[in-house]
């Protein structure tokens, strides 16, 4: 039986808004909770304005023991704790918890890498006109590289589209587990097609805005 | 001259490193009066970039003591030193300026962080001043333009403006024109003086230039692994320099005495002796060497040499040649020697 979008196209609309859903949170989270532990990746390694040896080695090793894992077993492997900490192992919530742990991973790496390409100078320069650390996170460190902070939050965004792909693994709808139940497991490619297109049409507008908005932003 | 605004006593600064420890700094110890222009000239690594950064405490001295405007600053606390730096205006090499602010902004963004402390610097003081330091480097008309349409001589405008916003009474300038052409080296020189007139500002300026510190210094003090090896006035560096570091520095500025291979050349188009005689204020005046060499009975050539003004005053050296007896010759040196330095070089 093929989809039918007049009596059924809610669904459609719904595993949408899953999907987006998934993806504001998981970013909204893990964007934040990677951008203060990448500042932090930052601060503290050799040279770094808050040099600690001992956070630095911490951290980096928590993050690359996260990073290397394939989401999908990452999400299997977190079922204790997620129902620990949401309460329940399935669901939309359930595939969030594990989504924004891997993405504050991806996001720290990010954050440290456009952080690297801020000219140490500028730094120095702010530290000799007498600002604080704080005041060099906020006005130097981010405003000096939001462009690259931007691209790279634009290139995390499409990064998260596809893990949430694999929300329906513990029933968490969205767009992965429609194209799958409506689309292949039914052999009508259009519907797995036409949940592509939603996708890609996403990914690009997302894609289109961030280059734009770095390019107003950097003054180079 | 006035009391010493900068003090180093015995300063040393360890740095460790796999190679083990690098003494960067190895027991210096300055006066550095208000109101003069006072230059480290060294090579490459020989200490002067961190030695003017224990100035403002960016690194802080591993031993020593170190009074900036009567603060002890080889003492205080990261956060104590927030405050002193806004006495304390820098310039660097590279400029360092933002690149995400305008001309304007960047100038005004010391007194943002100034703002942030004692809230005396509300939006409307800020672009007052910004407007009259930018009017002082003459880019007004660039207020709005990003460093990256500047060109480096601007660029470099556009820092000393800034390091001057907070009206600091100390400037450090770590190289500032070692990435200018000549012309527009001279350009940042000039504003540095003014400055220093006009503002009253003390400067220390770090340069491997010896002609900067010809045309801008007061004193100098010259450094080699760390230490400082000769310091003192401008004129007596160059007139009378002691180390042999000091000769090479002093030589790459004057360019007044003959090379090894420029010497070989004039010995052989004049036969005879080669003297090369040092030309200073105190000792040439009222009688010329021509005149000595002349009363001596000699035929003398001027071959090579020049002379400069250091400091206000001429400084160089000549190189003549000298025909005529073995006795004549003998007896116009001796005579040249009673009031300047000889030396026969051919």
């Amino acid at each position: 039986m093929k989809f039918d979008f007049s009596t059924n196209g809610d669904i459609f609309l719904e595993a949408i808004g899953t999907t987006l859903y998934i993806v504001a949170v998981a970013m909204g989270i893990g964007g934040l909770v990677g951008l203060a532990l990448g500042l932090t990746l930052y601060l503290t390694r050799r040279g770094g304005l808050k040099q600690n040896k001992v956070v630095f080695t911490i951290l980096n090793v928590i993050i690359n023991f996260f990073r290397p894992i394939p989401f999908i077993i990452f999400i299997a492997a977190m079922g204790p704790l997620t129902l620990a900490v949401v309460g329940t192992s399935i669901g939309t919530n359930a595939f969030i918890f594990p989504a924004s742990i891997m993405v504050s991973m991806a996001t720290a790496r990010l954050v440290e890498q456009s952080l690297v390409s801020v000219d140490p100078g500028v730094i120095e320069a702010a530290r000799a006109m007498g600002a604080s650390t704080w005041r060099i996170i906020h006005t130097v460190l981010l405003r000096e590289a939001l462009a690259p902070l931007i691209l790279g939050y634009t290139f995390l965004f499409v990064a998260v589209v596809d893990m949430s792909a694999l929300a329906g693994i513990v029933a968490g709808g969205g767009l992965g587990a429609f194209a799958l139940s409506y689309g292949y497991q039914r052999f009508d490619w259009a519907i797995t097609w036409i949940t592509v297109l939603v996708i890609v049409v996403i990914v690009q507008a997302v894609q289109f805005l961030g280059n734009w908005l770095a390019r107003r932003t950097q003054h180079r | 001259m006035t009391a010493p605004i900068i003090t180093l006593d015995g300063v040393h600064k360890t740095f460790t490193t796999r190679k083990g420890e690098l003494h960067a700094v190895d027991g210096v110890s300055l006066d550095i009066n208000a109101g003069e222009v006072f230059g480290v000239i060294g090579f490459s690594g020989a200490g002067k970039s961190t030695l003017v950064r224990l100035v403002n405490g960016l690194e802080p001295c591993t031993s020593g003591r170190l009074v900036v405007d009567g603060h002890e600053v080889s003492a205080m606390s990261e956060k104590q030193l927030l405050t002193v730096r806004h006495d304390i205006g820098m310039v660097f090499q590279q400029f360092n300026l933002l690149q995400s602010r305008t001309v304007a902004q960047n100038v005004a963004y010391p007194l943002e962080i100034l703002h942030a402390q004692n809230k005396q610097w509300d939006k409307a003081k800020r672009r007052a001043r910004v407007a009259e330091l930018l009017d002082f480097v003459g880019l007004a008309d660039r207020a709005d333009a990003y460093p990256s349409q500047l060109s480096g001589g601007q660029k470099q405008r556009v820092g000393i403006a800034r390091a001057l916003a907070s009206n600091p009474k100390i400037l450090l300038a770590d190289e500032c024109t070692s990435a200018l052409d000549p012309q527009t080296t001279d350009e940042v020189l000039e504003l540095l003086r003014r400055a220093n007139k006009e503002l009253r500002i003390t400067i220390v300026i770090i340069t491997h230039e010896m002609d900067v510190v010809r045309n801008l210094c007061d004193r100098v003090a010259v450094m080699e692994s760390g230490k400082v090896i000769e310091s003192g006035e401008v004129y007596d560096i160059f007139s009378r320099p002691q180390h042999p570091t000091t000769r090479r520095f002093v030589q790459t500025s004057l360019r007044d005495r003959p090379t090894p291979a420029a010497l070989k050349r004039l010995a052989a188009n004049y036969p005879g002796r080669l003297i090369t005689v040092t030309i200073r204020d105190e000792d040439t005046a009222g009688r010329t060497v021509v005149n000595t060499l002349n009363d001596a009975g000699v035929h003398a050539d001027l071959v090579y040499g020049s002379i400069v003004e250091i400091a206000d005053r001429p400084y160089g050296s000549l190189t003549f040649s000298l025909k005529g007896t073995e006795d004549q010759v003998a007896g116009a040196i001796a005579a040249v020697r009673d009031f300047t330095d000889v030396e026969v070089v051919a």
